[in-house]
């Protein structure tokens, strides 16, 4: 249908006010201008300097690969915490050690997630999983004081 | 069907190459797209490679009136059809200002009607007048493609307040304003892109680098797609993640999720 005849508001009401916020800035255009800035405020250091960030730059550019974000129960990552430094060992390890048993408990049908399932109202997702945190967790508790 | 009219009062801003490198970006996709110039310059039919025609002055000169598809010209690149112009659109711009008999602010709009595309691009002259005028009313969105320099910010404020004098008569909404010839090097280009995302917010999107490659594309009549698909202005700068910001490709995925939605 032809745009001037769409039958929205005539009163210019859908135009962009300038001066007035229009809303958030783009996030890509955020992210370039971050990256202009930094690289601004870098060209005044020294040599060794620069040389000492990029470095720094470097090596957590190597370890990206390994890095995620997930979302964890805040009772969760404390325990995790708490087992890793009982073992006196990185609490990714832990967390990686718990990641790699679930998958073998799925392969091997010991951990059915459709029990956990229930429908999600996201556009993304079509279910959410209810997780039973306080119980996994107490019984866990339970288990380490008997011990 | 949307409409997109490339425009910005101020020249030299990029608008041609902006207009043939996103609609052969959607083209390329697979969109059934037409670039419409209404420009008396003639200058898309360069940038690919075709002789300038009268297309423009034979679909809307009253009393010829000449139907779209009778004016359309393959361009020899799939899906991707062109309406020239040439300096008849300067006799054309006289003629539609003196219609009296019918609102001419419609005829290009009307002429579109019965387009079989699912993108027209408009390239518009870097001047206020009549065709201008139908190509704001004609369009769903505007893209204002602006260089980063304190003249063309001012085009870009211009460009918004001849949007709003036409409300009456034109529903076209500020898709977005594309910063052109983008250096990251420079602090000019930094502080000029922030004055404008301070202004525009998020209409404002990624830039599209400064790229030498462009005036080489453009003298071998080829879009850089063709001529060039790495090059930066269509693949933009990676960022320290790895991810590419900015360029022709971004502005194509987000005309594209525009035309999906």
């Amino acid at each position: 249908m032809s745009p001037a005849r769409r039958g929205k508001s005539q009163d210019g009401g859908d135009f962009i006010n300038f001066g007035e916020s229009a809303g958030t800035t783009d996030p890509a255009v955020s992210a370039l201008l971050d990256q202009s800035q930094r690289r601004q405020s870098e060209q005044r250091l020294t040599r060794k300097e620069r040389e000492k960030k990029k470095k720094e730059r470097d090596k957590i550019r190597k370890r990206r690969p390994y890095h995620t974000t997930y979302d964890l129960p805040v009772e969760l990552r404390q325990r995790i915490k708490d087992i890793a430094e009982q073992h006196s060992v990185p609490a990714s390890q832990i967390a990686t050690l718990g990641l790699l048993m679930l998958v073998q408990a799925l392969d091997e049908g010991q951990v059915d997630v459709n029990a956990y399932k229930v429908p999600s109202r996201s556009p993304r997702y079509d279910w959410n999983l209810v997780l039973p945190v306080e119980e996994v967790l107490s019984t866990a508790n339970k288990r380490g004081r008997r011990k | 069907m949307i409409v997109l009219a490339v425009v910005n009062q101020k020249g030299g801003v990029g608008k041609t190459v902006t207009s043939v490198n996103v609609a052969h970006g959607l083209a390329m996709r697979g969109y059934r797209t037409l670039v419409i110039d209404l420009d008396p310059q003639g200058n898309v039919a360069d940038c690919l490679g075709l002789p300038a025609g009268n297309d423009l002055y034979q679909l809307l000169f009253p009393g010829i009136y000449a139907p779209l598809g009778s004016v359309t010209h393959a361009t020899g690149r799939e899906n991707l059809d062109i309406v020239r112009s040439d300096k008849t659109s300067v006799n054309l711009k006289v003629a539609i200002g003196s219609i009296a008999d019918r609102p001419r602010e419609y005829l290009l709009d009307e002429a579109l009607q019965d387009a079989h595309y699912d993108v027209v691009v408009l390239d518009c002259a870097p001047s206020v007048d009549i065709l201008h005028t139908l190509a704001v009313v004609a369009a769903h969105y505007l893209l204002i493609p602006s260089r980063l320099d304190q003249l063309a910010v001012k085009g870009v404020r211009d460009m918004l307040t001849t949007l709003k004098s036409l409300a009456r008569i034109s529903t076209c909404e500020l898709g977005a304003i594309i910063p052109t010839f983008y250096d990251r090097t420079t602090k000019e280009s930094y502080l000029q892109l922030k004055h404008l995302v301070e202004a525009f917010r998020e209409y404002v999107w990624p830039p599209i680098p400064r790229d030498v490659v462009c005036r080489e594309s453009t003298r071998f009549g080829q879009s850089l797609w063709e001529y060039s698909p790495k090059t930066r202005s269509l693949i933009g700068y990676e960022d320290r993640s790895g991810h590419l910001i900015g360029g022709y490709q971004q502005v194509v995925d987000r005309v594209e999720e525009v035309l999906i939605k």
